[in-house]
């Protein structure tokens, strides 16, 4: 089941979290088959590992859990605050996994890791696209990645990031020019007109 | 590889960027059993136990200050060792500072103290 933070499945979201705060265990098994594949999706084109995918995918929905007592349905959609959560518990893993560098100098890990999605594609075209995303500045990639791989919204993505619902608009046409600008390079190649 | 190579399509971004979130969704793991018992495991015990982490109004007393000693060897044992200790150091400073061993001059004070700890070892001392 594909959930995105739109509509219908926020609502349900947020009516099994209610339930859940009042001891309903079988919408804790709903809200895991709904959210949790995705958590773990996201964790794994973050991390790239498997196991470590699966500990964040854990601990982000007991957050979830923890947190359902004192949710307030309409103030935050329940995926999206597990997408912040999931995307914090995979920065302070891969900031962990280079001691070498002091926290506070370390680079901002990238979302999601573009060898990971470079990993993932099944053809060349594919691969081609992935390893443009790779290219694209952090915030540009970061929205094309909700929009395309997650299907979030405008606003919500603007909620994620902090701007306007014009400036997400304005990263997604930058974004898909530079991609398109990238990929006329490489039509040739891959044997586009 | 199945590709547009073989019959020159146009290139669509959206058509390729769909394609590789299609393929990053099939490449994704899905949770397994294990993974979901974990979490439902974890919502469980949430549910039983609610307040654990909410109701700390009567629970978790500020954490009382403990002393090297009280540390090391207890309580009881490290008050007693902290008044012996006290005490002991209180007997050996007034041992070898005596202020009957001082003399009033105009030496500097480290000589005055030279001879307190010379007169230490005198025969009346000893």
């Amino acid at each position: 089941m594909a959930v995105t933070p739109d509509g219908d499945g926020a609502e349900r979201d947020a009516e099994l979290l209610a339930r859940f705060a009042a001891g309903d265990q079988s919408a804790a098994r709903e809200l895991t088959e709904r959210l949790l594949p995705g958590a773990l999706r996201q964790a794994w084109r973050m991390l790239g590992d498997q196991v470590e995918a699966e500990d964040v995918a854990q601990d982000a929905m007991l957050k979830l859990w923890k947190q359902a007592s004192t949710w307030r349905a309409g103030e935050a959609k329940a995926s999206t605050w597990l997408y912040r959560v999931v995307h914090n518990l995979c920065i302070d893993r891969m900031r962990r996994r280079r001691p070498q560098v002091p926290v506070e100098d370390a680079p901002e890990p990238v979302d999601p890791d573009p060898s990971v999605l470079e990993r993932m594609a099944q053809s060349q075209t594919s691969a081609v696209v992935a390893k443009a995303i790779g290219t694209l500045p952090e915030r540009q990639r970061q929205a094309l990645m909700l929009r395309h791989f997650e299907g979030w919204s405008n606003p919500d993505i603007g909620a994620e990031l902090g701007c306007s619902v014009e400036a997400v608009e304005s990263l997604l046409a930058r974004a898909r020019r530079q991609l398109a600008a990238i990929m006329s390079e490489e039509r040739e190649a891959l044997g586009y007109d | 590889m199945t590709d547009a190579t073989q019959h020159n399509a146009k290139f669509d971004l959206d058509e390729a960027l769909d394609a590789l979130s299609r393929d990053a969704k099939a490449g994704s793991p899905r949770p397994g059993p294990d993974l979901v018992a974990r979490v439902l495991a974890g919502a469980a015990a949430e549910v039983q136990h609610p307040l654990d982490a909410a109701d700390t109004t009567y629970q978790a007393p500020v954490a009382r200050t403990r002393s090297v000693f009280e540390a090391l060897f207890g309580w009881t044992s490290g008050a007693v060792a902290a008044m012996a200790l006290s005490l002991a150091m209180g007997v050996g400073l007034g041992m070898e500072l005596d202020p009957g061993d001082l003399p009033m001059t105009e030496e500097p004070v480290t000589e005055q103290f030279e001879m307190a700890d010379g007169s230490l070892f005198n025969e009346d001392f000893l």
